[in-house]
């Protein structure tokens, strides 16, 4: 079986990628041709089968699985496989890179045609798109100074600087919400209110300094890594297992065949 | 008076946003220093650094960008002079494409102070991508892995790198990281091969983390620019993390001096519309 | 871990039975779930887009496709079907390549299903950016420009959650939010009007559908829940009074 995913090279990898473009080709009109009612049975099954295929390496049991690339291997008859279908599913994820790219394109070539207020916008996407795609390509061709120090402008001072300013603006953005959500408006709202702001002042040098002369058990640090360490562990762990649980609900759903609703079937 | 009180609780956000500005530029025309107590997660991971015998090797992943150099960026820094200092040999593994660069720099700054010199005591895998493909190739094998340094030095050539071949022989793993990717170092490689790790998250990641910490996972932790601070307290310098202290002090009283005023302007207007209520039903 | 240990195998199982037994259940028996404030507000929500005349924003959040990106669209489905009988505009941004064209689908979909399929406008369902501050600052632009009324932020969620909802505060629109992302919730509930905590999320399909399917799902979470509780409680007891044998239960655990 491992025979069948071989590395090949030359004319012999030429005619595994016409194989697999016509084979491609053949699947899609096959389901084109399928009637849609039918369509929804052979999605679920490629879901099953594909969803088995983990479940069944996870759960069965494992013995050591000794390699030439892996002298302390363990796994069962499935995990020599997982590494293929692994690739499969980064090669097939990758046809969805494109996507996101020609849709903007398009949406701002629109834009640009129709001109207004918003066709300067566009325009700019353009050009930094285009400008940013032809200095990596550039630099990587030609690795020389002018290119390196024109993508080190664009990257680390245009785009990395962004990035910081984009993430400082949460900095005032939590001082205005804070100042408008932090009201006594209710018991629950007042406990808030006042572990936030114990919290706050216990990882703080002034707010440690306020209760310094108290015994140990009033200080804001002793208080706030309470809350953190027991109140605050057992909520999240609380809300982890419940996540953890409805994530393995709607999988089950998915992988089952019986989700509902949306772009599901609805129950009669 | 009604109208103040209106005004306390709605200031324009514009204000707030300078005082903001003002309360984080100011403390650095302020020298004050005021030392900090030191947490319990922050000592476990000093100890555990420090339980670590010299001269092992150990991996110091560094997944931050320019975003959260604030933090990440300190905390790197107070990690990097103990590991330093305590002659640890590191290697520096970043899955941000910006992580591997803004680490280097510190690296390459701390190194001079410390006698380290890049090839012979750390190097720099660089950025890497597919985090769980890569720590299950190198659980196994390293060399094959990893292949070359960030400038393209094949690895098995590094000083460094003498005699680690695979998980096993990694004696720490210490990890900065803004994001929840920290969990697949403990699922491949804290788990199945029982390497101690130390996690240093923003503040806002940490509640997340305290879980790992109470489990035994994480055996100590940085949290945030504070615990960054406290870190450098405890080694003794005066680093990035304590010349921002008075800042963070700043911001934080200033959050908290809003709250109260917005409070105690909307408990007041309350008591006034309540007696203005109760005089009027009088004088019916 | 890479495979699963001996609690993993009988634990995992024993919730996956209990979780079907109960959407088996279901068909035969009405299950009640009590009432979570933050999904009833979606229909107000919605209301308020429609009387004011401008359109409402629906983030799924920056995963790709995985189990709560796909929970967010059952979503945004959700109050797009609704929406589309008030001709009410959806703009749904996504910041995954990946899950783009499911997205465009469902949003098809839910406008087909509904009897409008004229109102599916495709520059609607947009790709913006998967870099997290590009895609922030995209969505923000979105928020002020179209003077969103009412915004939907469903899935995961990083640092960029408390740029969304503050700038749906500025321009004044009713925002729900629910995300997985425990770290989130504490920015989404200073700056969103509704707010869905935890499981909550996963239970919203459920509530807003009545899919008796879906409400046997949550009734048999429920109960896994509740038998996670128990040996909780068990393991806690052990420990406290009987040492040894809480040290042999929690080896056990852990698989050794």
């Amino acid at each position: 079986m491992s025979a069948l995913f071989k590395s090949v090279h030359g004319s012999a990898w030429w005619l595994h990628v016409a194989f697999v473009i016509l084979f491609c080709v053949a699947v899609f009109a096959v389901l084109q041709l399928t009637p849609k009612q039918s369509r929804k049975y052979v999605i679920q099954l490629v879901t099953f089968i594909g969803g088995l295929f983990y479940a069944l390496e996870f759960f069965l049991p494992i013995h050591a699985q000794v390699t030439a690339a892996n002298a302390h291997g363990e796994g069962n008859f499935i995990t020599p496989y997982m590494d293929v279908v692994s690739d499969w599913l980064t090669v097939i994820g990758a046809f969805t890179v494109g996507l996101g790219v020609i849709n903007l394109s398009m949406v701002h070539t629109k834009r640009l045609a129709k001109g207004g207020n918003t066709a300067f916008n566009s325009a700019v996407f353009f050009v930094s798109a285009f400008a940013m795609m032809a200095i990596d390509i550039l630099q990587k061709a030609h690795p020389n100074a002018l290119n390196k120090n024109i993508y080190e402008l664009l990257f680390s001072g245009a785009l990395t600087t962004l990035d910081a300013t984009m993430f400082s603006i949460i900095a005032f953005y939590i001082v205005s919400a804070s100042y408008r959500a932090f009201r006594v408006r209710s018991t629950e709202a007042t406990i808030l209110l006042i572990t936030a702001v114990v919290v706050m002042l216990g990882q703080i040098a002034v707010g440690q300094f306020i209760t310094h002369k108290l015994p140990e058990v009033f200080h804001f640090e002793s208080i706030r890594e309470w809350i953190l360490t027991l109140a605050n562990t057992a909520a999240v762990r609380a809300i982890g297992f419940g996540l953890g649980i409805g994530s393995l609900a709607v999988a089950l759903r998915i992988w089952l065949g019986l989700e509902r609703g949306s772009y599901f079937d609805s129950q009669a | 008076m009604k109208k103040l009180l209106r005004t306390l609780q709605t200031i324009d956000r514009r204000v707030l946003y300078a005082l903001l500005l003002l309360s984080v530029t100011l403390p650095f025309f302020i020298p004050m220093k005021i030392p900090v107590k030191i947490s319990q997660p922050t000592h476990k991971l000093y100890d555990t650094i420090e339980s670590v015998p010299e001269n092992s090797f150990i991996i110091f992943g560094s997944d931050w960008s320019a975003g959260t150099r604030g933090e990440n960026g300190a905390q790197t820094e107070a990690l990097m002079r103990h590991v330093m200092r305590h002659k640890l040999r590191f290697a520096i593994l970043c899955f941000d494409p910006q992580a591997a660069t803004l680490t280097q720099d510190i690296a390459l700054k701390l190194q001079s102070q410390y006698g380290y010199k890049e090839g012979v005591n750390w190097t720099n895998w660089g950025y890497r991508v597919q985090e769980v493909l890569f720590f299950k190739a190198m659980a196994n094998d390293i060399v094959k892995t990893v292949t070359a340094d960030i400038h393209g030095t094949p690895i098995q050539t590094l000083p460094v790198m003498q005699g680690v071949t695979s998980a096993t022989d990694i004696k720490l793993l210490v990890n900065v990281n803004p994001t929840n990717s920290y969990t697949n170092y403990i699922q491949f490689l804290q788990g199945p091969y029982h390497i101690p790790m130390v996690f240093a998250p923003t503040a806002v990641m940490a509640p997340e983390a305290f879980n790992y910490l109470d489990s035994g996972q994480i055996s100590g932790m940085l949290n945030g620019l504070s615990g960054a601070i406290e870190y450098e307290q405890m080694l003794g310098v005066v680093g990035r993390a304590t010349k921002d202290s008075n800042c963070l002090s700043f911001a934080h009283l200033l959050i908290i001096m809003l709250m109260i005023l917005g409070n105690i302007a909307m408990l007041l207007e309350r008591r006034a519309a309540k007696l203005e209520t109760q005089l009027m039903g009088g004088a019916a | 871990m890479n495979h699963a240990n001996v609690p993993v195998q009988i634990l995992l199982p024993l919730f996956s039975i209990v979780i079907i037994a109960m959407i088996l259940a279901a068909r035969k028996k009405h299950l009640f779930i009590r009432r979570i404030q933050g999904l009833t507000a979606i229909d107000e929500a919605i209301g308020r887009a429609t009387e004011m005349g401008r359109p409402m924003l629906c983030s799924i959040g920056l995963g790709s496709i995985d189990v709560p990106t796909l929970q967010a669209l059952s979503i945004t489905s959700y109050i797009i079907r609704n929406s589309a009988r008030f001709n009410t505009r959806a703009i749904v941004p996504v910041a995954d390549p990946q899950i783009f064209p499911v997205a465009e689908e469902a949003v098809r979909e839910a406008y087909t299903v509904e009897g409008h399929p004229e109102q599916y406008n495709a520059e609607d369902v947009r790709f913006l950016s998967d870099r997290q501050f590009a895609f922030a600052s995209a969505v923000s632009g979105i928020l002020y420009r179209e003077k969103v009324a009412a915004s939907f932020l469903f899935g995961t969620f990083y640092a960029e959650a408390l740029i969304f909802s503050e700038t749906g505060q500025q321009v004044g629109a009713i925002q729900v939010a629910g995300t997985p992302s425990t770290t989130q919730i504490p920015f989404f509930i200073a700056s969103c009007d509704y707010v869905i905590i935890g499981d909550e999320f996963y239970a919203a399909s459920a509530y807003l559908s009545r899919e008796p399917t879906l409400l046997g799902s949550i009734v048999g979470q429920d109960i896994a829940k509740a038998l996670l509780l128990l040996v909780v409680i068990f393991g806690s007891l052990l420990v406290t009074f009987a040492p040894v044998l809480g040290a042999i239960f929690s080896a056990f655990l852990k698989g050794k």
